[in-house]
């Protein structure tokens, strides 16, 4: 996803890039090819987009679900899972609240641990500076000022909660 | 002579979807609302099996491959599923096929009550790929010609169910 202009369109627009060339969701690929979708290629794709859990975790995905994980073919035999539609994200009140790890299915019986420690020790490592860089570039028509301050805030608390929260799952070597 | 409309959208193949060309035509989906039942007709072509990709597809990997392969059937499936729960197929259809293989806004087209609703998916058909639709049926197979094509299979499922 983008942020950017639209010629004849007011303000800021969201514009979705595809993942891939060839692209398409989990769920579509189960249907139309469950050899493929069995494949140790696909299912090692899978395992490879675990830190995915540690991310929904972090910026409360409430919408997490197998329609949003698309697969790509990277060539050479590889293949590449995304995480998409992250429309119900960042909402919490002023209290970021308790962070718990929600998983599309696919995922779920895919976890590859070492994959989710490197992510939490990702999200871990950012510092506050950047995470308020980022959230301060986005915008204000899209997050006006009072709001960025809650998702900076938000993101800066839920930070050091992620790892528990995958602790808790079993999720960590 | 009373006159009926029909929605139908067209199917189509796009190779890459992160540099979009020309998009290929694979067939209509015809859906014509009927009080009573659910029907549906789907005329189309894909890659034959055991033979070379049609050249006009370029390379295509495993993932395209999963979506042109049987996508006939598998559009009448969830069309069906669709009409079974009284949701909008064609809202539905572009919800699920929205990839590679996709399913473009309906249109409407104005036909005769009594015109078979096979020969307006055919016409339709040759419309837009700008081929006659080579039949899967034996028995309507007009001439060796009608369906000799060395890198396409024709696709062809017609329904209608009592709701």
């Amino acid at each position: 996803m983008k942020l950017g202009q639209l010629q004849g369109q007011p303000g800021t627009v969201g514009i979705s890039i595809a993942h891939g060339g060839e692209s398409l969701d989990l769920p579509m690929l189960k249907a139309r090819d469950a050899a493929l979708y069995g494949s140790d290629k696909v299912q090692d794709a899978i395992r490879a987009s675990s830190g995915l859990l540690a991310l929904h975790a972090w910026v409360r995905n409430t919408d997490v679900k197998d329609d949003h994980l698309v697969i790509a073919d990277e060539g050479g035999g590889r293949f590449a899972v995304a995480g998409i539609d992250f429309s119900y994200t960042l909402q919490w009140g002023g209290d970021p609240g308790p962070v718990d790890a929600p998983a599309p299915p696919a995922l779920l019986v895919n976890v590859d641990k070492a994959v989710i420690q490197t992510a939490v020790d990702r999200i871990e490592g950012m510092s506050d500076e950047r995470i308020a860089q980022i959230v301060g570039d986005v915008p204000d028509d899209v997050l006006p000022g009072p709001e960025k301050a809650r998702v900076i805030m938000g993101l800066q608390v839920r930070r050091s909660r992620v790892r528990e929260a995958m602790r808790s799952k079993g999720w960590l070597p | 002579m009373s006159r009926m409309s029909i929605r139908w959208a067209r199917v189509e193949y796009q190779r890459d979807l992160q540099k979009p060309g020309h998009p290929i035509p694979l067939g209509v989906v015809l859906l014509p609302e009927l009080n009573d039942r659910s029907s549906g007709i789907v005329l189309g072509r894909e890659p034959k099996r055991d033979a070379a990709i049609p050249p006009e597809l370029g390379y295509v990997g495993p993932l395209g491959l999963s979506q042109l392969r049987g996508w006939a059937p598998a559009i009448v499936r969830d069309a069906q599923e669709a009409q079974k729960n009284k949701i909008d197929p064609f809202a539905y259809l572009a919800a699920r096929w929205r990839w590679n293989v996709y399913v473009t806004d309906p249109e409407q087209i104005d036909v005769e009550s009594s015109e078979p609703l096979l020969n307006v998916a055919m016409r339709l058909f040759e419309n837009y790929v700008k081929e006659p639709f080579r039949t899967a049926v034996a028995g309507r197979v007009r001439d060796e010609s009608d369906r000799v094509s060395d890198t396409w299979s024709p696709a062809e499922v017609e329904y209608a169910t009592q709701l």
